[in-house]
């Protein structure tokens, strides 16, 4: 039933012809959207979808380079379901490139507050960065059914990482405090299940938990960034393939990788592979998803993580070098 | 002497004063469950967000779902205390807002200014003084109205 959920809200309106799509703009103060944070819009599009036939969509536009969106968003007290949902997406011009880009669509908190409370169910976010200096990125509660793909969830400091209940996770990636005596990326809701697809956590103590409920990993890239007590995989109960850790016997189930991986640029929150084990050791999971955190089709053999591994560009020969060849 | 009085004078035209911007909801969205209607709904009063002065406001950021309460000489910092939500011993958020202004008790010509026109302005010079204004703001879980000063 979750499963047929999940997919139904994957598709959206172009299979129920009676839907109706409503979008919404969320722009900086001054440059002519429909509400200038997602917290107004989400306070302004509260309804009950069902009876209204309708997908509403906050579609986060314009130039952010100015600075974060402050204020926090609870999604609650709407009616909704596997057809008739909330997604909030940012467009080309509000959406990272692949990396943590603060100037770019942040969905910003400065102290403990979740920058995003989740007690709504049937929920997509897509290409959104968050970030809490001492709290959770994300606060999935009391809902079922999220929908996320592109997300970068940030700390400073926290003890905290991001929580979800049932749904699924793709393409995401979260940066830890090094603080962390909860998950980067926590289950802890009963009898659901949460798929999780090419993520990619770095700099966390604890990668990913599961205290109660089931959560399914297939190429997930975990690694600890130098932090003490790591521990990338935590009591995971569900079905794990080709997931990678760079601790020793951490990555669970089938075809597990071990490893450390080399990025572009960790420490700036840029995960693109340039080396180790993730690349070319995911298994091919294109009949789910063909794309990456950085919006490139995946090819086969796929990557482990949240990008694909693009080779660097060889490196261009002089045209006086070939003809001063004997 | 005169020097002195030149740099506070600069300094003060330089400062920008305190003052912010607060959206307020203008209709209460309702939910048919009645727990969820009272965690999650936004009601008529309640303040979504706090902004600097000269916020400039999105299109659907008006009426007739939002207003907006015009506060100078009152930072954000000291205004935010109204987007807070009520919670329970456990944490929980158990209504949407603590603190609710009473749209229905303004007096009638403020109420038809704010419902027409979609802003008032509360301070010594605008349509209220912060004195008059916080007798129709509300704590939802003691049901007394604001007696501090901001």
């Amino acid at each position: 039933m979750r499963i047929a959920a999940i997919a139904l809200m994957l598709l959206g309106a172009a299979t129920v012809s009676a839907v109706t799509t409503v979008t919404t703009t969320i722009k900086p103060a001054g440059q002519g959207g429909d509400y200038t944070t997602l917290s107004a819009w989400e306070a302004g599009q509260q309804a009950d979808l069902p009876a209204l036939d309708e997908i509403r969509v906050g579609s986060i536009d314009g130039d952010w380079s100015a600075g974060p969106d402050t204020a926090a968003v609870t999604i609650d007290g709407w009616t909704t379901d596997a057809t008739r949902y909330i997604e909030i997406r940012t467009t080309t011009a509000a959406r990272h490139p692949g990396k943590w880009d603060a100037t770019k669509y942040v969905l910003s908190q400065s102290g403990a507050v979740a920058p995003i409370t989740i007690s709504e169910s049937y929920v997509k976010c897509i290409g959104i960065q968050f970030y809490c200096a001492t709290g959770r990125p994300i606060n999935g509660q009391n809902a079922v059914m999220f929908f996320g793909d592109k997300l970068i969830c940030k700390t400073l400091s926290a003890n905290l990482g991001s929580r979800f209940t049932s749904g699924e996770l793709r393409n995401c990636a979260f940066i830890g405090s090094g603080s962390e005596t909860s998950a980067a990326v926590l289950l802890n809701t009963a009898a659901v299940t949460l798929n999780v697809y090419n993520c990619t956590i770095y700099g966390a103590v604890i990668g990913f938990a599961e205290t109660q409920g089931t959560m399914n990993l297939s190429n997930c890239l975990y690694q600890s960034g130098g932090v003490a007590s790591p521990d990338g995989y935590n009591s995971i109960s569900g079905t794990c393939v080709n997931n990678c850790s760079d601790i020793a016997s951490d990555a669970p189930g089938t075809n597990p990788q071990t490893g450390t991986i080399t990025f572009t640029d960790a420490a700036n929150g840029d995960f693109g592979l340039v080396a180790g084990v993730a690349i070319a050791n995911g298994a091919d999971l294109s009949a789910t998803f063909t794309d990456d955190l950085a919006g490139l089709t995946r090819t086969v053999p796929w990557d482990i993580g949240a990008r694909k591994y693009v080779a660097a560009a060889p490196a261009v020969t002089q045209f006086e070098d070939v003809f001063e060849r004997p | 002497m005169s020097r002195f009085l030149i740099f506070i004078s600069a300094w003060l035209l330089a400062v920008p004063s305190p003052a912010c911007e607060l959206l307020v909801k203008a209709v209460d969205a309702v939910h048919s469950e009645p727990g969820k209607d009272a965690r999650g709904s936004y009601k008529r009063g309640m303040v979504v967000v706090a902004m600097p002065d000269g916020h400039q406001w999105g299109a659907r950021e008006s009426l007739p779902t939002f207003v907006v309460i015009k506060l100078p000489g009152i930072t954000v910092a000291k205004a935010i205390k109204y987007i807070a939500p009520q919670l329970d011993a456990t944490t929980n958020t158990v209504r949407r807002r603590l603190w609710q202004i009473q749209v229905a008790d303004i007096p009638l010509a403020a109420r038809n200014k704010l419902l027409t026109t979609g802003s008032l302005t509360i301070g010594p010079t605008g349509d209220y003084t912060w004195v008059q204004f916080r007798n129709f703001i509300k704590n939802l879980e003691t049901g007394l109205t604001e007696t501090n000063n901001l």
